[in-house]
């Protein structure tokens, strides 16, 4: 299989090797948006396990209620 | 129970307002000098840590006691405490790496013991939990070692920071902290506790009625 041809200049044409760089540049990660993922996460994680919960809770209370009540009402 | 039971809505509340200060505190502790503000990250990646030790703790416990007098609450106590450990758990992967991104310049490292161990002690409980949901009868003694082989984990997962030095902090950043970092941290664990018991409590609950549920319908049936 050729290698995918195309018209632009690849990488690899433009530096064939390894070299060091003309002036240190170093890279900038801003940390408030990290900050706020992450005290987003947890309160995702927390709705969520406590919406979950609290659905399966009533419907399993409503069940147990109707049952119990069927079960009275035979005798 | 019963008591737990009454404890309960106290217990939500209290944990709702300490969760809705929580924010204040962090956000009033000063900025640490090296990591800057990625490092507000730890007032909730801790909390959640803690939590999830408690989680494999009390599971672990709690398997214990229901391998040794068969008792349907201590099977219930750990698979609440299980799925609470897999929940906190879940913070605890996903903050840590936002916090080393920045701090460390890397989202994971596999040769650091703490972070392997913690991914290899939350997929114990992971285990645990497709084991009950899936595993059929008697999947619960079964599980319960499970629960036994995490509880085990807790420990050497806590240490591990101390014997094999990576990036991680060590256990005596915790105790080190000046005052107005230390205030916050603690908040944050005792909200994070506090609610971790009101989890449990209903979970336990739900647990409980699930039973009842299945003896009644058997009655039903009879």
């Amino acid at each position: 299989m050729s290698p995918l041809k195309t018209d632009s200049v690849s990488y690899q044409d433009q530096k064939p090797d390894f070299g060091p760089v003309q002036s240190i540049t170093t890279e900038s990660l801003p940390a408030t948006p990290l900050v706020y993922a992450a005290y987003g996460t947890v309160w995702v994680v927390l709705v969520l396990y406590v919406f979950v919960l609290a659905i399966k809770l009533s419907r399993v209370e409503r069940d147990l209620k109707d049952v119990t009540a069927r079960l009275a009402k035979r005798g | 129970m019963r008591l737990a039971n009454r404890l309960l809505p106290i217990l939500l509340v209290v944990a709702a307002l300490m969760f809705v200060r929580a924010p204040f505190l962090i956000n009033a502790a000063p900025v640490e000098s090296t990591m800057g503000v990625v490092q507000k990250i730890f007032y909730f990646h801790v909390p959640a840590a803690v939590s999830t030790f408690m989680g494999a703790i009390v599971c672990g416990l709690a398997s214990a006691v229901f391998l040794w007098r068969r008792k349907p609450v201590a099977d219930h106590v750990a698979l609440a405490a299980a799925e609470l450990a897999v929940a906190f758990g879940i913070i605890v992967l996903v903050t840590g790496p936002l916090w080393a991104r920045k701090a460390w310049g890397i989202w994971w490292d596999w040769q650091d013991v703490r972070l392997t161990m913690t991914l290899v002690m939350w997929m114990i409980f992971v285990a645990y939990l497709l084991l009950r949901r899936f595993g059929g009868a008697g999947s619960n003694v079964l599980a319960a070692a499970f629960g036994l082989f995490g509880l085990g984990l807790v420990p050497f997962v806590y240490v591990s920071v101390n014997y094999w030095r990576t990036m991680h902090p060590k256990t005596t950043v915790v105790p080190s902290l000046p005052p107005e970092m230390l205030v916050p941290l603690l908040w944050s664990i005792l909200t994070f506790l506090t609610l971790f018991v009101a989890l449990v409590i209903v979970r336990v609950r739900l647990e409980t009625s699930r039973a009842a549920l299945e003896e009644a319908y058997v009655a039903l049936e009879d």
